[in-house]
């Protein structure tokens, strides 16, 4: 009787289990269909002129702006270069969409920031979670201030991610049917969302597309984030035990692991921040763990790009590899260099320390990193 | 000054630098056991995330007591 519960109990659980991985691959077929939205709604709204629409942040330092804030708003690194994606696949230029992909790393640690003031009572506790929370900002600040000068000027990360996307893009003319599965899969809900804004006059149907695949893409990944947890918490718990007492490279494995399984960089960060703030976990050990986040967020944007075919299938997967590839950059350039690898650890503890004393040096901090640096980027972006 | 040979004060730095060692591995095992048990519990920093804007409300209450607290001792 109690046995036959329990395998009643236990087909239940897999059950529920298995409707929740077909709700799974629903919410990534209705990504892929947002971000082939975006990109049909932006082709519709600019026409021939995409690069005029995006004129104002054609300065890179206005176009970095631009990905921060959006990302701040949004607390999702993942939606903004999906968003990202779509609009390359619709006639962003490359050239503006790279800075806006390398500010959505920077805008994503909000999250693990507003976690570490819950142990604002608690002197030791709070300082050492604010020094885990802001670590991984003053990395993405570092990186960015390293690798966007160099990209401006010899566009190292646009070259390599041309040849890789070229590589990795099938060329449909080569095929004997010229037959697309991405295409001919989406097309049903491509339709429907065209459908819900043709009605609309001129360039108001591409604007409301645009908007409407990125209110989609903001449902999904919030949703695809907490479902993904559900199922896989328990293997998340498996990949950060089996980091513990490794070295670096253990640490940045796991955080790129447990990022792609919950799908979402700033709840990664933000978990860890805790298990800092109770001494548990010391900054060295935390700071690998956010690396890997930065890593394993990519996974998302190169899910978008997939959604994009025909001739802007490269430009997608163009702006998705340098997302990923600027984040692999910044962890060889300033985690491989001895010189630098600690530079966000002293910016961060140092940072804690006066926090710590006072308060407004975290209303400083946020101010600073989220008000007065796009504030500051975009008067020298006019001046320049 | 003791009275220990020089034979016997070496192997007593031997002895000590082992019983150190044994100690950092036991702290070193120590610690990772409570890293262990944190992730254990992994499931409420989770919940800790979702309600993040709430700590907002905990820090602008902070702020607001150590300013007033920093008034009164002005005054």
């Amino acid at each position: 009787m109690v046995e036959s519960a329990t395998v009643a109990a236990d087909t239940g659980v897999k059950r529920n289990q298995w409707q929740l991985w077909l709700l799974v691959i629903l919410l990534i077929y209705l990504l892929l269909a947002a971000v082939g939205a975006i990109g049909d709604g932006f082709k519709s709204a600019s026409g021939d002129n995409a690069r005029e629409l995006f004129s104002f942040a054609s300065n890179p330092l206005i176009a970095l702006v631009v990905g921060l804030l959006a990302t701040a708003l949004i607390q999702s690194s993942s939606t903004v270069t999906s968003i990202i994606v779509g609009l390359v696949a619709g006639g962003l230029p490359i050239s503006i969409a790279i800075p806006m992909a390398m500010g959505a790393n920077i805008g994503t640690s909000l999250t693990s920031t507003l976690v570490s003031l819950g142990h604002v009572r608690n002197g030791q506790e709070f300082r050492q979670a604010f020094a885990a929370a802001t670590v991984h900002d003053a990395f993405n600040l570092l990186a960015v201030f390293i690798l966007l000068p160099i990209e401006i000027l010899f566009r190292p990360l646009e070259r390599a991610s041309l040849v890789f996307a070229e590589l990795l893009v099938s060329d449909s003319s080569v095929s004997m049917s010229d037959f697309n599965v991405m295409k001919m899969l989406l097309a049903p809900a491509g339709d429907v969302l065209n459908a819900m804004t043709a009605w609309l006059p001129g360039i108001l149907s591409g604007l409301a597309l645009i908007a409407l695949g990125i209110a989609l893409i903001l449902f999904v990944v919030t949703k695809i984030g907490k479902i993904l947890r559900l199922l896989l918490v328990g293997k998340a718990k498996d990949i950060m035990h089996s980091a513990v007492g490794r070295g670096p490279l253990a640490g940045i494995a796991s955080g790129t692991v447990m990022t792609v399984l919950v799908q979402s960089s700033s709840t990664t960060t933000a978990l860890i921040v805790p298990l800092a703030g109770t001494g548990v976990f010391t900054i060295r050990q935390v700071y690998p763990f956010t690396l890997g986040a930065n890593i394993g967020t990519t996974i998302t944007a190169l899910l978008a790009a997939t959604a994009i075919h025909g001739p802007m299938a490269v430009l997608a997967l163009q702006i998705a590899l340098v997302h990923l590839f600027f984040n692999l950059a910044a962890i060889l350039v300033i985690f491989g260099t001895p010189v630098l690898r600690d530079v966000p650890i002293w910016i961060a503890e140092n940072l804690a320390r006066l926090a710590q004393i006072n308060k407004l040096y975290v209303i400083a901090y946020i101010a600073g990193v989220f008000f007065v640096l796009p504030l500051v980027a975009i008067g020298i972006g006019r001046i320049i | 000054m003791t009275t220990l040979s020089r034979e016997e004060k070496q192997q007593r730095i031997v002895e000590l630098r082992e019983a150190l060692n044994k100690l950092e591995a036991e702290l070193e095992k120590d610690i990772e056991r409570q890293q262990h048990d944190a992730i254990d519990q992994l499931d409420e920093h989770f919940v800790t995330v979702e309600t993040k804007f709430q700590n907002l409300k905990v820090f602008w209450q902070t702020l607001k007591d150590e300013w007033t607290s920093h008034d009164r001792g002005q005054s």
